[in-house]
């Protein structure tokens, strides 16, 4: 019997992660009394195009990108034919595109288009997070773009959440709006201001043993959606609202669940922060360590995800045991800076202090911990970059006790839409460049530009080498960028109507 | 390569980072024979530094710093003087032994024990008398260098370490990272340069649009 409808995601996303949404949104559409199946495309595309080499996968998948020129090459093409005799051989009356990120976005549209061409009877439905944002870098590059219309297309999906197909074609229901959107879970299920609650994903059509797993396959899992905090340089809050969570109960039997059914022990939370709530994370903490103390450690549950430090007076001294017990395998933490004055004016709630109190409980619980940073936030002076030198060399005792596994710098602070930095800009004396969103200046601390940042950043990094901090694959990504954007800057400083 | 960039980073952090440092804190729990405690040496960097009796809950301290050129140093600890008749059996088993069980080794700050740095940066090797190695032959026991932290027949700890300590223990922990290693250190000082080009066309540009 075919399903109502076949999910899938596209290329180009990551191989060593599973496409959460798709288990999440056939979990909810079987609650709702109709049928579904998943699909992975872009697992497909390393298994049939890619001969299940990882290292291929990074080169052909490349004309999916933003910004790279788009050709369609033979592996393209013949993706598009197995995906087509994959889904006329399923024959769903609805084929659903998650597009989490703006890498998926050729592809979604190569997909939906050859799907209209050859099967014209399937509705197209669009959803997820990669389609509120923005389209310039994605379909830059990208001929198809232009023929339909699709960065409109895209912008009006942003502000009306419509479906695809009923602004392409004319032809959809809206009725599966309801059933597909950002909206869905929340639509289907009760909820409240701050909590949601939704079925267990089902994984029973992901191929688990194909993708390309780090260390050991993991599952994921979301037990809250949007942010407790409102930092100014993120846009979470913008673009998934009010923070909510589903209970810490709820999130403890699906883990066990999904561990059991599946036989997997490791769990990745896609939450922006798992200790966004405290007493809700302070619940599933128990519950799991509970459950791993009567197992023998092969048998126990691990998990990752992003945490937020908090102060010490808030949090219960015995919560840290409990973290390790629950089988903690790293913590994710945004420390941003070593200035206090630079996470007030990033509203981050926390002081270098309170980062550096819990990193002492971690270090004391063998709790390992990766540091996220942000060099050349608009109000950092060099005498608060230099702090924040203190700050990362404070961290080489953990790195060296394995406390810290990894301190990323990310990119030097850009200023895009969707920002509070971006909205405040006028009240915040900070200039932006309309094209481009690394080069804005701050009236009020004028001496933090571009080529600062820049040299702000090598300094830093030159510290890391000597700590011995790892460069990752990221991370010389990251420095790539840097070196990209000062040659479009120096382009322009000698263009002579620059 | 990053090396030529180094005098950027303010002194007041290299000072903080303490590179040159070593200081060391040993502690171990000790058994004494007959009131005969073990005898110990700690030797760093081929300098004896301590020589005597590890008593009870012994604890021992020393620092120093390396010159900031020396790229690795040697950490011994070497239990000796250990007698065949320090061990008393009785039925087989074991009712009295002379030893010591290594508690903790700090170095800058850094427990080696508890994160299990010590156990790759060397082994402890026994030195066993003849009539020993027969007996241990005998029942089968293995004489091999390990890593234990009980220290009941004499040898020596060695441990070797590349200096400065904290980055080699940073080293040692982030080698399961993916790291490239090469053209990333070049592309650090490319993006310098860059930024003083970029710099010089700024200030070039500035001093043509002044008013003349």
């Amino acid at each position: 019997m075919p399903p109502d409808i076949l999910i899938c995601a596209v290329p180009a996303r990551h191989i060593s992660r599973l496409p959460a949404a798709l288990s999440i949104l056939k979990a909810c559409v079987q609650s709702a009394g109709m049928s579904a199946r998943t699909v992975d495309f872009n697992l497909e595309f390393l298994k049939n195009q890619c001969g299940k080499d990882h290292v291929k996968f990074e080169d052909l998948s490349k004309p999916f990108e933003p910004r790279v020129e788009f050709t369609y090459t033979p592996e393209i093409l013949s993706w598009l034919d197995d995906c087509i005799a994959y889904i006329k051989n399923i024959n769903p009356r609805w084929l659903g595109i998650s597009v989490e990120t703006p890498y998926q976005h050729r592809a979604t549209i190569l997909l939906a288009q050859r799907v209209r061409e050859q099967l014209p009877n399937i509705k197209i439905v669009l959803g997820a997070y990669g389609l509120k944002v923005e389209t310039q870098a994605s379909l830059q590059n990208f001929p198809m773009a232009k023929s339909i219309d699709l960065l409109n297309m895209f912008d009006q999906f942003i502000t009306k959440h419509q479906l695809a197909d009923q602004m392409i074609y004319g032809d959809a229901e809206s009725a599966i709006v309801e059933l597909l959107s950002e909206g869905l879970a929340t639509s289907l299920f009760p909820s409240t201001k701050t909590s949601f609650s939704s079925p267990t994903p089902d994984f029973d059509d992901y191929d688990l043993k194909n993708y390309v797993w780090h260390a050991t396959p993991s599952l994921p899992v979301t037990g809250s959606k949007s942010c407790v905090r409102a930092c100014t340089f993120c846009s979470i809050p913008h673009h998934f609202g009010r923070f909510r969570t589903r209970t810490g109960e709820q999130i403890a039997r699906e883990m066990i669940e999904l561990k059991e059914r599946y036989n997997i022990n490791r769990f990745e939370f896609t939450d922006s922060l798992v200790n966004g709530s405290q007493s809700v994370f302070t619940e599933w903490v128990k519950i799991i360590a509970k459950y791993n103390q009567e197992r023998d450690p092969v048998d126990q549950i691990t998990w990752l995800g992003q945490y937020i430090c908090k102060p010490q007076k808030i949090i219960d001294p015995g919560l840290y045991a409990l973290i390790k017990q629950s089988g903690v395998a790293c913590l994710i933490i945004g420390a941003e800076s070593g200035s206090d004055e630079v996470l007030k004016a990033m509203n981050k709630k926390i002081t270098v202090k309170d980062i550096l109190d819990e990193l002492e409980q971690f270090d004391v619980h063998r709790i390992q911990t990766q540091f996220l940073m942000l060099d050349g936030f608009y109000n950092e002076t060099w005498e608060r970059y230099v702090e924040t030198l203190e700050f990362i060399a404070c961290c080489h005792k953990y790195i060296a006790s394995g406390t810290i596994t990894r301190i990323a710098m990310g990119l030097p602070l850009h200023i895009e839409n969707g920002i509070a930095l971006n909205d405040q800009a006028d009240e915040l004396n900070i200039v932006l460049d309309p094209d481009n969103i690394y080069n804005w200046t701050c009236t009020d601390n004028p001496d933090n530009t571009l080529l600062e940042r820049i040299r702000r950043r090598v300094i830093t990094q030159v510290l890391l080498n000597k700590m011995s901090v790892p460069l990752t694959a990221n991370g010389i990504g990251e420095l790539k960028n840097v070196l990209e954007q000062l040659k479009v800057y120096e382009q322009k400083l000698r263009t002579p109507s620059a | 390569m990053s090396k030529n960039l180094e005098h950027l980073v303010p002194k007041k952090i290299w000072d903080l980072l303490a590179l040159d440092r070593f200081d060391l804190e040993i502690q171990a729990k000790c058994h004494e024979f007959d009131s005969k405690w073990p005898k110990i040496q700690i030797v760093v960097d081929n300098e004896i530094v301590y020589d005597g009796e590890a008593v009870d809950d012994f604890t021992f301290r020393f620092s120093k710093s390396f010159p900031v050129d020396q790229q690795s140093c040697k950490l011994d600890i070497i239990y000796h003087s250990k007698l065949d008749t320090d061990t008393r059996v009785v039925d087989g088993e074991i009712v009295a032994n002379q030893g010591l069980d290594i508690k903790s080794i700090t170095i800058n700050n850094i427990d080696i024990v508890e994160s299990k740095l010590m156990f790759e940066l060397g082994m402890f090797t026994m030195n066993l008398s003849p009539a020993k190695k027969l007996m241990f032959k005998k029942f089968n026991i293995n004489t091999e260098p390990s890593t234990t932290l009980g220290l009941y027949e004499n040898g020596t700890w060695e441990m070797t370490m590349k200096l400065p300590v904290v980055s080699y223990f940073s080293e040692l922990h982030s080698r399961v990272e993916v790291v490239e290693a090469g053209p990333w250190e070049k592309l650090i000082e490319e993006i310098y340069r860059r930024a003083e080009i970029c710099a010089q066309l700024e200030k070039n540009q500035e001093s043509t649009s002044l008013p003349r």
